[in-house]
């Protein structure tokens, strides 16, 4: 005989009172495991969707707007050897339309698609087993799954693309051309439909929804955009790189190969022999040299010259002036082959050709004023003057080189007359026509009319995409090109010009599992579940070992010390608790597979129609088992102690009970605690309720919830003060409902348990199911999520011209003014990154930047109140330390569940890559004061600091359009007609706002399901208390029925009870909720679906009933008189 | 506790109550008194039973020896050992090692077989060697050698009774309390269990204090005491009394009461 066998002994005894419990525990670790594998599944769908949107490449460079030649992967294939797969790809953005067939004709356009120019190596990085598509030919294209579902096509149908040519040189940078980018629409034949497991979902993003791609050959992109040779992504397989899937660092093969492969080109750098002028210079197609370079170039070891040439709107010298002028800024130098400027040169002296002089009549010491057009924030441009005093006159001939020399802009130096220049700026087309200028331009073409220093032309026309355009060298004997474009390339790091390997699959599988944790997001929402299940556990376990009192007596009464009848009572729980949670296990998996088919369709919205398929951990089952097993135990515990407490003689005598009309322990003391507790609660309540009408806070719902939860508490307070009354009084003549009543105080502790689940219960899921919302309310209201705005739109591709302007109105032909009448257009900049919103279940490491003007911002008084907007956007205008960008998170929800970031003055910063792949930081300095916003899952950056990063991220692809509320649909169909041609989807800002409430409404919709099977449960648990106190009372019963009260009166007596606790936790429930929703009843935009809660409520107070009800009649049967005998 | 600092009382005295009072709360919120001031005393191996009306405190008086229960005056010796300042190990491994109980019903463990419940009481005795052998010989010696593997539900009501007397043996005490041991009965197995109880008494030198309504069953026994209003009345000396020589204190004279 051991304690070990007494416990199995005990087990197979009680097995079936037993039975009850281990079910108890079994669906604890069921919920609990069940949460995990939801969780397991996502994350793992997830990590699929990563794998399938990225093959088998493992590392990608991506230069967005910066062009490489695409030949860089034939150099880095070559480095890294037959292991490799290395594919170039253009990647541009776009629309794509087909011909709807049918009867109305028509056709399908899809905005912001990916135009993707690949070549034949692309499809070599599917992965092995799966059939990869034919290469594509000139004139093809091949689409993505999703693409293909939205343009309803199949392969063979004619498919048209719309894109923007891209350009070397930003849109937005002085002396830009702009008419001749333009968009272009081509007709391509649909060769195929890519599967999205064989690179059809293809992205680099880390977002589970599917792009629209559109596959096209590389070359015919490169010929179309007239960027022939170019890419801007390289992506790569390396065998071996991904047997260590989760690695975020590069390979260091990689590494070598790229520092080995590259070339001056690849970053935008040509180096210019002219050995007829001596000169080696270092030059750009994108016009502006990155800081990287120039510093490099100046640690070359030769002699550098900076150079700057600039159209200047005109000279002037007295009355006499002349127009749009090139004027060249040079470092100082004394060879005058590198530089005509000499070393004494002051910075406000000028040098004049010879032309000049002559034309303005003017000599060395004259005072000469130039006036110039600089670029100043928002992409105006502002003119400005500077006088300086002519130093010296140049003759013609000596100015050959520099006109030689000048740098290349598209549409300005290739045309033939000034007439046609196109150089972004708003011209005077009299002075363009000067005919003395046009002489001097078919004469001397980009010759510059004068020269200045070096640090005078940078002061003048430095601007956000650099301040030089050249760096000139003196040719040596020996080093021609080759030398400088050496010592350039080696003291440059590729990294410097955005040359730099993303390790997208560990970046990928890091995002994926580090995605938002729907496993504790189930474990939240289920947590009423398990409390009811270990109320039920503890209840059922407590009922065995109180039937068991004799017992528990008896070995105490042997010598047995209580620590040691508590050790073995916990021990025969803990074999039923780890019993129960294997059992539960399997539980587990119907529970985790009915909340996946849930979130395949009903709950769709809560993971943003994410496919999700099942996937189970084991780690999980174990963790489950031992939280399920933990759990359970602990409920055991409590109530075992509880038992062993007892005193002996009592429990020798089976005295468990106490007798009718019986004083509970402690009920002389108790009564006076509860009525504190209640009044203390409803007091604490009601104060709160008060502060929160006095102070007026923005979101009182948190203030209300928690005078609700008070509430709750105060009115357990007197649901106990109560029972402790009934507990007392004499109610037997009063009929049997109040002695059945009176019943329900005998055990106050247990009365209470029920009548607390219930009314938490009833509280938390009446409230939660208050919390809707009516989005349509946030229309037009600039303190809200919309902004004011009433309409949201973003591009395909970006818009350069104001909308508000007549010159941009006209560019689109927006020419009906009573249409846009009052119509006000607010453009942003974007800056695509992995979306933050509740969209994206992926973490993410750089959510997407928006560029806003803020003072704009603060003037609408947008998202928030206008004193909060003023200090809002303010903060986005104070200078930062270290070059830290300050950043407002797009709404506060973003801030607090998706980034997990610190807000605040000292906030968090996160780590972004310029595009010139310098690291600059963003600090969260704040958050738009909205739970909800349509900038939401982005982060807002002042304008100036985004276009000092983003040079190239030209124009603006995000609006926010306000419009008289009346002609809301009007403003919409006229605006998205006409700019078709970007691909504007313009929706209604509430239409976006609901996009996201999906998510929040379907997470409600969650819990008030969950809610409600856990008040199930709760009502099941009601039912064993039925058991319980008959079986406890079966003598005393049997007594009654002795002296004549029939089975039903006695049912009646045993259920008048119960519906007491009911009612009085049903009641205490609803008045707590009624208290935590009344924000909701002042908050137009809230609408409460009374008619679903009272069903509600009817429906749990009918289980209740019921449950009591069936425990009644299951409690009565048999032969109750036998239970008087053995009394 | 420490010999020197226990109470002085006779070596032969196996259980001591000076001057006890227990008192229970009434309903009305006032003390009920059970019993007054009583002073009783029972010799190692004498046998005593406690005879009374219901309600007299005779149960009372056998939980308060049995440890199970704290008087609201007094002093309980037991083994030398006053009560009062016992925490609750010590308690345990009192009625571990010095009482043995026997309830009006067996109390048996359902789940457990008959020499599994006699051995229960074994599982946190001090010294648990030859345990199971020593209670195979007392289940002998009460005639249950062909029902140790049977459950309790299997036994009839007298051999539970007896299963449940070895219990309270099997740890070798130096007295059984036994509180209406025959109460749950027929007659003939009530007189068997009697004659048993008094055989072990005599056989094994085991205190025995016996609360019982049977006069008869009182009789049998050495010493039968009375409680009357709380207070302890010795009735007579049964037939069976042996060691007079270790009378009760509330027989003996003021001098008895001096050496304390």
């Amino acid at each position: 005989m051991s304690a070990l066998r007494l416990v199995f002994a005990s087990l197979a005894y009680h097995a079936r009172t037993h039975a009850g419990v281990v079910l108890g525990c079994a669906i604890s670790t069921a919920v609990l495991v069940g949460a995990l594998f939801v969780g397991d599944s996502v994350h793992r769908s997830l990590e699929r969707i990563a794998v399938t949107r990225l093959g088998s490449i493992d590392l990608a460079l991506e230069t967005g707007d910066r062009y490489f030649r695409f030949d860089l992967a034939d150099r880095i294939g070559e480095q890294l050897g037959s292991d490799a797969t290395v594919a170039p790809m253009m990647r541009v953005e776009g629309m794509a339309l087909a011909e709807r067939e049918g009867d109305g004709g028509g056709w399908n356009q899809v905005n912001r698609v990916e135009v993707l120019g690949i070549d034949a190596r692309f499809f070599e990085l599917v992965p092995e087993g799966i059939a990869a598509p034919a290469p594509l030919e000139p004139g093809e294209i091949a689409i993505s799954e999703r693409l293909a579902a939205e343009l309803d096509v199949e392969p063979g149908a004619e498919i048209s693309v719309r894109l923007r040519k891209p350009g070397l040189l930003s849109e937005d940078a002085p002396l830009a051309s702009r008419d001749d980018r333009g968009t272009r629409r081509e007709r391509l034949q649909l060769a195929a439909i890519v599967p999205d497991a064989a690179l059809g979902r293809f992205s680099l993003r880390a977002e589970q929804v599917s792009p629209y791609n559109a596959f096209v050959d590389l070359a015919w992109l490169q010929e179309t955009v007239e960027l022939e040779g170019a890419a801007n992504r390289l992506l790569v397989a390396i065998e071996g790189v991904a047997s260590e899937p989760a690695s975020t660092a590069v390979p260091a093969e990689a590494q070598a190969a790229l520092r080995q492969a590259w070339r001056l080109v690849d970053a935008g750098v040509v180096v210019r022999d002219e050995p007829d002028l001596g000169i080696v210079q270092i030059e750009s197609p994108r016009i502006f040299l990155d800081p990287a370079v120039v510093e490099a170039a100046s640690a070359v070891g030769a002699p550098a010259v900076g150079t700057v040439t600039y159209l200047v709107e005109s000279i002037i010298a007295g009355d006499a002036s002349t127009p749009y002028s090139f004027v060249t800024a040079l470092g100082a130098s004394d060879d005058e082959r590198v530089s005509l400027v000499p070393p004494a040169m002051g910075d406000d002296e000028i040098l004049v050709n010879a032309w000049l002089a002559d034309h303005l009549g003017i000599a060395a010491g004259d005072s000469v004023d130039v006036e110039y057009s600089v670029l100043a924030a928002g992409d105006a441009f502002e003119r400005a003057e500077r006088t300086f005093r002519v130093r010296d006159v140049i003759a013609m001939d000596r100015l050959t080189g520099e006109r030689v020399l000048a740098p290349e802009f598209p549409g300005l130096t290739d045309v033939d007359s000034c007439a046609d220049w196109d150089i972004g700026l708003t011209t005077d087309e009299e002075a363009l026509e000067d005919p003395d200028n046009e002489a001097y331009w078919e004469e001397y073409r980009e010759t510059p009319k004068a020269i200045v220093t070096l640090e005078a032309g940078r002061s003048m026309w430095g601007n956000r995409f650099g301040d030089q355009m050249g760096v000139r060298f003196a040719r040596t004997a020996e080093g021609g090109e080759d030398g400088i474009a050496d010592a350039l390339r080696a003291n440059l790091d590729p990294a410097d010009v955005a040359l730099a390997w993303r390790p997208v699959r560990g970046e990928a599988l890091r995002a994926a599992s580090q995605s938002m944790d729907l496993g504790q997001l189930f474990l939240g929402m289920s947590f009423f579940l398990i409390g009811a299940s270990l109320l039920l556990t503890g209840m059922l376990f407590v009922f065995t070992v109180e039937q068991r009192a004799r017992e528990t007596g008896v070995l105490l009464a042997v010598g047995w010390t209580a620590g040691r009848v508590r050790r073995l009572l916990l021990a025969e729980g803990a074999a039923l608790a780890v019993v129960g949670s294997v059992l539960g296990v399997p539980l587990g998996f119907g529970f985790a597979a009915f909340l996946i088919r849930r979130l395949e369709s009903s709950w769709s919205g809560a993971i943003a129609d994410a496919s999700v398929s099942f996937h189970a951990d084991f780690d999980s089952a174990v963790i489950g088992v031992v939280a399920g097993s933990a759990v359970s135990l602990l409920a055991i515990a409590v109530v075992s102690w509880r038992q062993a407490k007892r005193p002996v003689r009592e429990l020798v005598a089976g005295d468990v009970a106490p007798r009718l009309g019986e004083r509970p322990v402690g009920a002389r003391r108790r009564p006076v605690t509860s009525l504190a507790i209640g009044i203390g609660g409803l007091a604490l309540a009601a104060a709160s309720v008060a502060w929160t009408v006095v102070t007026d806070p923005p979101s009182p719902a948190g203030a209300f919830f928690g005078a609700g939860f008070l509430a709750l508490v105060g009115g357990l307070g007197f649901v106990r003060h109560a029972l402790a009354k009934l507990a007392t009084g004499a109610h037997a003549s009063r009929g049997v409902g109040a002695l059945g009543r009176s019943n329900a105080g005998r055990r106050p502790g247990r009365g209470l348990a029920t009548a607390g689940m219930l009314a938490a219960g009833v509280f938390l899921v009446l409230s939660v199911s208050a919390m809707q919302e009516d989005l349509d309310r946030q229309a037009g209201v600039r303190a809200s999520g919309t902004g004011g705005f009433e309409l949201y739109g973003e591009t395909s591709v970006a818009v350069h011209v104001d909308l508000n302007s007549e010159e941009g109105r006209d560019e689109f032909r927006l020419r009906d003014d009573e249409t846009l009448a009052d119509v006000d257009i607010v453009p942003v900049r974007v800056r695509d990154g992995d979306d933050a919103s509740c969209l994206n279940l992926n973490l993410s490491l750089t959510p997407p930047l928006l560029g806003i003007d803020p003072e704009r911002f603060a003037e609408l008084g947008a998202f928030a109140s206008p004193e909060e907007a003023d200090r809002l956007f303010a903060l986005l205008e104070e200078p930062s330390e270290d070059g830290i960008v300050p950043a407002i998170i797009g709404d506060s929800a973003t801030a607090v569940w998706k980034l997990r970031k610190k807000v605040g003055r000292h906030g968090d910063v996160l780590e972004y890559v310029d595009e010139r792949g310098e690291t600059f930081g963003v600090r969260l300095v704040a958050a738009i004061p909205q739970r909800l916003s349509v900038l939401q899952g982005r982060l807002l950056i002042a304008e100036r600091d985004f276009t000092q990063h983003f040079p190239g991220e030209a124009g603006h692809r995000l609006f926010l359009v306000d419009t008289p509320p009346d002609r809301v649909e009007g403003v919409r169909d006229y605006l998205t007609e006409r700019l078709d041609t970007v691909g504007l989807d313009l929706v209604p800002s509430v239409e976006r706002l609901e996009q996201f409430y999906t998510v929040e409404a379907t997470y409600l919709r969650m819990f008030v399901v969950l809610g409600g099977l856990g008040l199930l449960l709760g009502s099941a648990g009601v039912g064993v208390l039925v058991l319980r106190n008959v079986m406890e009372r079966r003598g005393e019963l049997a007594l009654l029925r002795s002296i004549g009260f029939s089975k039903e009166r006695i049912g009646a007596l045993v259920s008048a009870e119960l519906r007491f606790l009911v009612a009085a936790g049903l009641a205490t429930g609803t008045a707590a909720a009624a208290l935590a929703i009344v924000p909701t009843w002042v908050r137009p935009e809230i609408q409460i679906p009374y008619g679903l809660l009272a069903a509600f409520l009817g429906g749990t107070a009918a289980l209740a009933v019921l449950s009591i009800r069936l425990a009644t009649q299951a409690a009565l049967r048999g032969r109750l008189v036998d239970a008087l005998r053995s009394e | 506790m420490a010999a020197k600092d226990k109470p002085a009382t006779t070596r032969d005295t196996i259980v001591e109550l000076r001057g006890v009072t227990k008192s229970f709360a009434s309903g009305e919120g006032g003390e009920l008194p059970i019993l007054r001031d009583v002073d009783f005393a029972v010799a190692r191996g004498e046998s005593v039973s406690i005879v009374g009306p219901s309600g007299s405190g005779k149960s009372t008086l056998l939980n308060l020896v049995g440890t199970l229960d704290d008087p609201t005056s007094g002093t309980v010796l037991v083994d030398g050992e006053d009560v009062s300042a016992l925490d609750e190990k010590q308690r345990a491994a009192l009625r571990s090692s010095v009482i043995g109980f026997v309830f009006q019903s067996h109390h048996l463990l359902p789940q457990c077989t008959v020499l599994e419940n006699v051995l229960v009481p074994t599982l946190v005795a001090k010294e648990r060697n030859g345990a199971e052998e020593h209670a195979r010989q007392l289940l002998d010696r009460v005639g249950l050698s062909h029902r140790l593997t049977h459950r309790p539900a299997k036994l009839s009501g007298g051999e539970r009774q007896r299963a449940a007397v070895v219990r309270a043996l099997v740890n070798r005490p130096s007295i059984v309390l036994a509180d209406e041991p025959t109460g749950s009965l027929d007659r003939e197995s009530a007189e068997n269990l009697a004659e048993l109880l008094s055989e072990l008494n005599r056989e094994q030198g085991v205190a025995l204090i016996l609360v019982t309504h049977a006069r008869d069953l009182a009789e049998r026994l050495s010493r039968v005491v009375e409680l009357r209003d709380g207070k302890l009345v010795e009735v007579s000396r049964g037939t069976e009394a042996r060691g007079s020589e270790t009378r009760g204190p509330e027989t003996r004279g003021p001098e008895t009461r001096a050496t304390r």
